[in-house]
């Protein structure tokens, strides 16, 4: 009886091990969702309104996910993460994708066991100082006091980079976004460190938004990028060719709006491919044909979809930046789609 | 009460005694002055110079008063959350379910087999209302339950299963088996010796580590165990000081009656210590609620959660006094209820008991 | 049942017993096993979930380089010290906001527990209601309050108050002169201790022969020496001032807001509950107590300082000590406002290496040993006042 007991314990745990190193791709088929780890809090990037919807640039690459997979965008299960839950999410399985402006570093990569998609959003990590302090450059900022997010990679680079010069800082935690600004808007800090494109966003809000000074030039390079885990090498392939998708039908000039005219007649072989009209490459990759018409219908391709959430097309008009195209002055591309 | 007059009269010598010794006249002046003192600001900036009603996009710009107006455009979202607007008469009709279902179960004279059956049939009833997915109910999914109704769930819920727990904790630790008393010891002191913040992070964060996938809670269903977990602790060592107040006699009586273990327990024992003990209980249920408003660190939104998603609102920059004392004064309000009930029943059964004797 | 062999030949009772023995043994048994399975399983998920990327798991990475500051620490810190260093910061920030809340919280239930035994009844009323609205609200609306209180209503470091020369009020905290260091004063201290030393050995020896010191020679005894050390060296004496450079104050000491609102928070709350327990504490003292003063002459003031409040002592000791432990958990919370004390390095360091299971049972490792060591140090006096009780 004993025995049995212990057999049944070892079962359901040796279960409970197997099926979490099987492929994550045909799992979520299986289970006809797909989990997607975000904030709520940040619009633009990932924001819960009141009615319960979710919009932003990391909530649209999930959405975007779903399209690819299931044809529709709807398919996504979305949970707010904390910055301490998020790492510990995604490990767990809680979540298929983590979207949540997570900066890719090596350490990331190699040791915690997860693997990046993208990167899809090439900034860095800037500041935002008041104005009254007179400050205008890095080097002015030795002695200051500055509002740091806890658990983010912003706090790290920080650190390194006045160690790196020799100057000294005093940093003020915050435990979430909405707590770090209204500290730093009360001055509470002389500057808040953060990747200019949510510095824009803060200050947008702000009704003295004139009074506070944003520096550009980075400090660091911070890549964001989806996370997933390890070990589900068709789940990984089709999310990174899908984000080189839709780079590609930028560069291709596929939109949301001409899709279906090009599925349709288009007689450029590259657009083609793309679309799925020719070949296989869909279908061999676990999905549909015409996965990439799924996605680009649900968030366009990739200029869309940055400037839906955050640029010209948003009330936040972040530039492109290094965001753009190769051909337009970016660092953007993509592999070719043969 | 027939003796009034001696009540009055009573008025008059407190007064007088109030002023005859040095001490107390000069107490009361002070007190009174620093009432006069701090009165008139605090009705001014509450009542007569607040802003009651939004009429314009900047209501509150330049008033030297509360702006209460805050208060009232962020009411549905401090108390309610994310629960559907048109839905949230069902967050309230389950809520209340849910708090009378609690207040009978308070009152000892309720106790029975009825109450069993009510409960069942409330739980059913709450969580219908809460989730939905019948016909003419929408589906409302437990990510957007918030505000108070979460607050009240994580506090019944919690004090609730938590107090089940306790029972074996408790049994297990008054038992001579060594294994158990150990068991239950550490588990008692480990938890006893731990903030619950603590706790609280190891069921967000570490429950889905450990649980094998699928079997991972949702959101609050995570803080609910953490929460559990950490008062069940508390109120066994509650429980057991009970079990141990009780005479021996009432043992011995049960072992010449014949009665097994788990009768003994169950018919006789228990229910006298939990008699004896729910004062103490009341207690933990007040801190129980108070305890609830830490879920807001694992970023859930219970209503010290939604009251700071209001004062993020751009429009509305820096009423969180206005917001603190809304949110304060309804943390107040419950916990003083449950305080001022817990003495009621005490009161009760205390004057019962010595009545008896 | 495997007993049923013995069952023939013994009497029922001594069969009822040992079948119920070994129903016992069994169950005790069974439930060892499921621990232990659920502690396998555990450890089997944990070391899953670590192991993929290759990382140890284990307290090996205390040793690492953490590369984030801290903030305001008792110990220097700076990026690139250990994580161990700054758990130890943590710890000291926890100690230190846990001792100047138990010491003010104390004060503070002290008066309104006077106060609500005061022969005035305003007074006595005041002091409920205070008892009433703070015990009553959760502690960390309280410190969320104090914080951002304290961050809005207190003004920009530009326009900063003050009210004396060197001193700062600002929403960045509080500036206050500190004294300068120097050579003189670690002999100083020591020539104190030493002093203190010497009147307890004396206090002891005197004891023996049944004999007293004056009071005012023992304080001679304690202060004499560290006055001789400082004016031997010349009486060095000089005050750090603060002031603005660049872009904060620079120089003196400082009090941050975070750890005002923590200090502020905890002292408020706690004393509500320290208030009850003083309170039953006194009252707790038999009535024949202060009657039996009263009719030797003695006055109100005689009798609170001399007859009620050491035998109080011994009543709340136990409860004081609970709420000391409550208090010292609950400065936890400052995890929401930012003040860097353990939970907040834990969980720096928790999303800086992901070492998730580590990090908590840190915590609770470091909480269970304060709380341990501040239930022992007022076990002792504990039995200090229970012996004063002779």
């Amino acid at each position: 009886m004993r025995r049995r007991l212990l057999n049944v314990v070892a079962a359901v745990i040796g279960l409970a091990a197997t099926s979490a190193s099987a492929e994550l791709l045909d799992e979520i088929k299986a289970r006809g969702e797909l989990t997607c780890g975000t904030m709520d809090y940040l619009a633009g990037i990932g924001f819960l309104d009141d009615a319960g919807n979710w919009s932003g640039f990391d909530v649209d690459f999930c959405k975007a996910a779903s399209a690819a997979i299931f044809g529709t965008p709807d398919k996504v299960k979305f949970v707010a993460v904390t910055g301490a839950q998020k790492f510990p999410a995604l490990a767990s399985g809680e979540i298929d994708i983590l979207s949540r402006s997570v900066t890719a570093t090596i350490s990331r990569d190699t040791t915690l066991g997860f693997s990046y998609i993208g990167p899809n959003m090439m900034t860095g990590q800037g500041l935002m100082v008041h104005k009254s302090t007179g400050a205008t450059d890095y080097d002015q900022m030795d002695g200051a006091t500055i509002c740091v997010l806890a658990g983010t990679v912003t706090e790290r680079y920080l650190a390194d980079y006045f160690k790196a010069k020799g100057m000294s800082f005093t940093p003020v935690a915050a435990e979430n976004g909405d707590q770090l600004f209204s500290m730093y808007f009360d001055n509470r800090c002389d500057a808040v460190t953060m990747e200019p494109p949510y510095l824009a966003i803060r200050r947008q809000k702000m009704s003295t938004a004139e009074e506070h000074v944003i520096f550009e030039d980075v400090i660091a390079k911070s890549y964001e990028a989806p996370m997933i885990r390890e070990g589900s090498p068709r789940f990984y392939k089709l999310l990174q060719w899908m984000h080189y998708g839709m780079v590609t039908a930028e560069e291709l000039g596929v939109t949301k709006a001409n899709v279906d005219e090009m599925v349709a007649s288009s007689t450029d072989p590259r657009v083609q491919r793309l679309l799925g009209v020719e070949g296989t490459i869909g279908a061999d990759m676990g999905t549909t044909n015409d996965w990439m018409v799924n996605v680009i219908k649900a968030v366009g391709n990739y200029g869309e979809f940055y400037d839906n959430n955050l640029g010209a097309n948003s009330p936040l008009q972040v530039p492109r930046g290094l965001n753009a195209l190769l051909r337009d002055g970016g660092a953007l591309t993509a592999p070719g789609w043969q | 009460m027939t003796r009034a007059a001696p009540i009055t009269s009573g008025f008059a010598d407190i007064v007088r005694s109030q002023l005859r010794s040095p001490l107390a006249a000069g107490l009361n002046l002070l007190v009174l002055l620093a009432f006069i003192a701090i009165l008139k600001p605090a009705l001014d900036w509450a009542v007569f110079d607040a802003v009651w009603r939004r009429e314009s996009g900047a209501a509150c710009d330049g008033a030297t008063g509360a702006c209460w107006a805050f208060i009232g455009d962020k009411m549905r979202l401090i108390l309610f959350g994310r629960f559907p607007g048109p839905e949230q008469w069902r967050a309230a009709a389950g809520t209340a379910v849910l708090v009378g279902l609690v207040m009978a179960s308070l009152t000892p004279s309720c106790w029975g087999r009825r109450l069993v059956w009510s409960w069942g049939a409330g739980l059913i009833l709450y969580f219908v209302l809460m989730a939905g997915g019948l016909p003419g109910l929408p589906k409302v999914s437990s990510a957007d339950w918030g505000g108070l109704p979460l607050t009240i769930l994580l506090t019944v819920f919690g004090s609730g299963l938590g107090l089940v727990l306790s029972v074996p904790v408790a049994l297990a630790r008054q038992s001579r088996l060594p294994v158990f008393r150990v068991a239950a010891t550490v588990y008692i002191e480990a938890v006893r010796g731990v903030p619950l913040i603590s706790v609280l992070f190891m069921a967000s964060i570490l429950l889905p580590v450990i649980l094998p996938e699928g079997l991972t809670p949702g959101g609050i269903g995570r803080a609910l165990t953490g929460i559990v977990i950490f008062f069940a602790a508390y109120m066994a060592e509650v429980l057991r000081g009970g079990l141990q107040s009780l005479p021996r006699g009432q043992y011995e009586a049960c072992a010449a009656l014949g009665l097994g273990y788990v009768a003994t327990m169950a018919k006789v024992i228990l229910p006298q210590a939990f008699v004896i003990v729910l004062p103490a209980i009341v207690n933990m249920v007040i801190s129980a609620l108070k305890g609830t408003s830490l879920v807001v660190i694992v970023a859930m939104m219970d209503l010290l959660g939604t009251t700071k998603a209001a004062l993020a609102d751009p429009d509305w920059i820096g009423f969180y006094v206005e917001a603190y004392v809304f949110a304060g004064i309804i943390y107040g309000v419950m916990c003083g209820g449950i305080s001022w009930y817990g003495r009621r029943i005490e009161h009760r059964f205390v004057s019962s008991r010595e009545h008896k004797k | 049942m495997r007993s049923g062999a013995l069952s023939g030949s013994l009497p029922f009772g001594a069969r009822l017993a040992g079948r119920m023995r070994q129903r016992e043994v069994q169950a005790q048994i069974v439930f060892c096993v499921l621990l232990a399975a659920l502690v396998w399983g555990f450890i089997q998920a944990a070391s899953g979930i670590e192991g993929r990327g290759g990382a140890q798991s284990g307290f090996g990475f205390l040793r690492e380089h953490a590369s984030f500051e801290l903030g305001e620490s008792l110990i220097p810190f700076q990026a690139g010290d250990t994580y161990f260093r700054a758990f130890l910061v943590g710890l000291l920030n926890t100690v230190k906001v846990a001792v100047c809340g138990i010491i003010l919280s104390t004060i503070l239930g002290l008066v309104i527990a006077l106060g609500q035994l005061s022969p005035s009844i305003l007074a006595a009323r005041l002091c409920r209601l205070y008892v009433e609205v703070f015990r009553n609200m959760p502690l960390l609306l309280q410190l969320i309050f104090w914080h951002t209180f304290l961050l809005r209503g207190l003004p920009a470091v530009r326009q900063a108050l003050s009210p004396v020369e060197g001193v700062y009020l600002t929403n960045r905290g509080l500036y206050v002169p500190a004294i300068a260091p120097d050579p003189a004063y670690l002999p100083m201290l020591l020539a104190l201790v030493a002093g203190l030393a010497l009147s307890i050995l004396l206090r002891h020896m005197a004891r023996q022969r049944d004999g007293v010191i004056a009071p005012k020679w023992r304080l001679a005894m304690i202060f004499g020496p560290p006055l001789a050390v400082f004016l031997a060296y010349g009486a060095p004496f000089s005050l750090d001032m603060p002031a603005l450079a660049g872009f904060n104050f620079k120089g003196g000491w400082t009090l941050t807001p975070e750890f005002a609102a923590m200090v502020i928070g905890l002292t408020l709350y706690t004393a509500a509950f320290n208030a009850e327990i003083i309170r039953a504490g006194i009252q707790g003292v038999a009535k024949g107590q202060t009657e039996a003063g009263l009719s030797l002459g003695l006055r109100r003031s005689q009798i609170m300082r001399l007859i009620v409040i050491p035998q109080t002592f011994r009543i709340i000791t136990p409860p004081m000590t609970n709420s000391y432990l409550s208090l010292t958990k609950e400065s936890s919370l400052a995890v929401a406002i930012g003040y860097p004390e353990v939970v907040r390095v834990a969980n720096i360091t928790l999303s800086e290496t992901n070492r998730s299971i580590e990090c908590i049972a840190l915590i609770m490792i470091i909480y269970l040993m304060l709380s341990l060591l501040i239930s022992a140090l007022l076990n002792v006096v504990n039995a200090r006042v229970q012996m004063q009780h002779r």
